[in-house]
């Protein structure tokens, strides 16, 4: 598991997880994520094949309530926090190009 | 006279009318005017509302209703719990502005019990860290020490509690959160198990191990506030169904019939001595009290802060996705595109170890490295958790040290995070297995700072856990010591 993280493997994990990362933030992020990976590496001296993983938040499947439909908010209460609206809608950049529609 | 410092006898005094909820709460806003501008425990007071929620419950009282079991008590919330009309940060740059719209499910129970919330505590971003440094709003400072860490991530509610600002708090744990920082402080912090309480309303971290649970300076105060704030709630699928036992009047039980079992190897190496002292200290006191000792092992712990790291940033990079300050959150101005807009609102908005998270969990999660991180650490968490379900078919409980050392100067640990991800080493388990622990006070060190006893019980057994941290407070007094706040007043 002992993986060294190098700024390209940086750099493409933040495009994914879309977080701008300056230049000078590079090294040391990947620095920190080697460390890491080196620390949680102890897993490997652990064979747990003979058993499915735990995930606690499935255990209890038997308390999902009714799908009935009910009162919700309306959009204006929705986008009380919202820092760019127009009309009751969200205002963001362009998806689409304008010779693309 | 000033009011009684527990929920449990202020309530009583209110509700009986020897006591006003509106002095109370003014007592303790004067307490947090008074100190928290040293030890910044607040990150919004809301004395306005606090005020007239205080003077409903005094009118029920005139009118000789009853305001309920918290009536007029005054409580701080974690500043990543919901409370409508407030501010929820999570001590993040990203929400400084965010108001919540609605109450969390605790609170609403908290309000109709007649409670009197009085503000919002500081913590880590996202409740990432175990020192209170990490928040975009500056430290939080120990009650004992203030040139010291209160522990973390609920460290302004634990300081809060510790100095006498408020008589209980709400914190949250997901590797320990809670009972670190009651550990540090010397209050009574509890986990609750993994469902007992609901977290709508909570902001999300590591979603299979995030759990809200209580911090008081007694064992009775938690029992009380424990058995108000569980219960089943739709809105929260993983909540359970069970009923909520009556915990505050049946946690005097005696511990004679009582398995403590005990783990040799968390003893161990990289055990402050004192700490370990102070732990073997507690061990015998239960024996004196009647309780019997079994020797348990848990032999994939010390896995537990490996799995722990890929699992909970696992699911924090997903939970954090959708802080992206398009909805809510700060909007990213001058960008391009609506990628271009993502990556500037959480590159300048989001802390270092939030990222450091982030990047981490994603990692963990990406293609290529699934198995071999994620869904590995998922299967040794099965394996922590089939070490509890043996230890505890011979013990009721487990005591073990809450953390390796009592709290760390402020600085210390904020460039090496590894070695502050280690402080967690004993609480982790208990979150990764899914059942509740407790921190109550065992002892002092040297330089006169609180060391914390963990007692873990099976999950669901509360009440056994409960009874075991009220024997052991019943035989000793040091959660009745008090930091002197010389230095703050």
């Amino acid at each position: 598991m002992a993986d060294h993280v190098d700024n390209a493997t940086v750099r493409h994990v933040a495009k994914l997880a879309r977080i701008r990362i300056n230049d000078d933030e590079v090294s040391a992020i990947a620095d920190h994520l080697t460390k890491i990976l080196d620390y949680v590496a102890v897993l490997n001296e652990v064979d747990p094949s003979s058993v499915e993983p735990e995930n606690l938040s499935l255990r209890s499947v038997a308390s999902l309530r009714a799908d009935v439909a009910c009162a919700s908010w309306s959009s204006e209460r929705a986008l009380e926090n919202t820092p760019d609206k127009h009309a009751g809608f969200i205002r963001v950049p362009k998806v689409l190009d304008q010779g693309s529609t | 006279m000033s009011p009684p410092d527990t929920a449990c006898e202020l309530a009583e005094a209110i509700r009986a009318g020897r006591v006003s909820a509106l002095d109370a709460t003014r007592a303790c806003l004067e307490r947090i005017a008074a100190l928290d501008g040293t030890l910044h425990c607040f990150l919004h007071v809301c004395a306005e509302r606090a005020t007239a929620r205080a003077k409903q419950v005094d009118h029920a009282v005139a009118s000789g209703k009853n305001p309920g079991r918290l009536a007029g008590v005054p409580v701080a919330i974690k500043d990543n719990i919901a409370v409508k009309g407030v501010t929820t940060t999570c001590g993040s740059k990203m929400l400084s502005d965010f108001r919540s719209m609605y109450d969390a499910h605790v609170i609403e129970r908290l309000e109709r019990n007649g409670a009197v919330i009085v503000g919002k505590t500081n913590l880590d971003e996202f409740s990432m860290g175990s020192s209170s440094e990490n928040s975009a709003f500056g430290p939080t400072h120990n009650p004992w020490d203030p040139s010291r860490v209160p522990g973390g991530s609920s460290g302004g509610s634990a300081g809060a509690v510790a100095a006498g600002m408020v008589p209980v708090a709400l914190g949250t744990d997901t590797g320990g959160s809670i009972r670190q920082p009651a550990s540090y402080c010397g209050v009574v912090g509890v986990k609750p198990t993994y469902g007992r309480v609901s977290r709508h309303g909570l902001v999300s971290y590591g979603s299979s191990l995030d759990q809200i649970g209580t911090i008081t300076r007694n064992v009775r105060d938690a029992a009380l506030l424990l058995e108000v704030i569980a219960g089943h709630d739709v809105r929260d699928a993983t909540c359970d169904l069970r009923e909520v036992p009556a915990y505050v009047d049946d946690i005097s039980g005696d511990v004679c019939s009582l398995k403590i079992g005990v783990c040799r190897e968390l003893l161990g190496d990289g055990l402050d001595a004192q700490v370990r002292g102070a732990i073997q200290k507690a061990i015998s006191r239960f024996t004196d009290a009647g309780a019997t000792v079994v020797a348990v092992t848990l032999p994939h712990a010390r896995y537990a802060t490996a799995c722990y790291y890929l699992v909970a940033t696992a699911e924090a990079s997903s939970n954090l996705a959708r802080f992206t300050g398009v909805h809510y959150g700060h909007r990213a101005t001058q960008s391009k595109s609506i990628e271009e807009l993502y990556e500037n609102a959480r590159g300048r908005n989001l802390g270092a170890e939030v990222k450091r998270r982030i990047l981490l969990g994603t990692f963990a999660l990406s293609s290529g490295y699934y198995d071999q991180f994620y869904r590995k650490a998922s299967k040794v968490r099965r394996l922590i958790t089939q070490d509890f379900d043996r230890a505890f078919e011979k013990a009721d409980v487990i005591l073990t040290p809450v953390a390796p050392t009592t709290a760390f100067p402020i600085g210390e640990k904020v460039n090496d995070p590894l070695s502050m991800y280690l402080s967690d080493v004993y609480t982790i388990p208990a979150n990764l297995a899914g059942v509740c622990a407790a921190s109550i006070p065992c002892g002092f060190d040297k330089s006169g700072l609180p060391i914390g006893l963990q007692i873990t019980a099976p999950a669901f057994a509360e009440q056994t856990l409960l009874t075991a941290a009220n024997a052991f407070e019943q035989r000793t007094d040091f959660h009745r010591r008090t930091p002197s706040l010389d230095h703050a007043a």
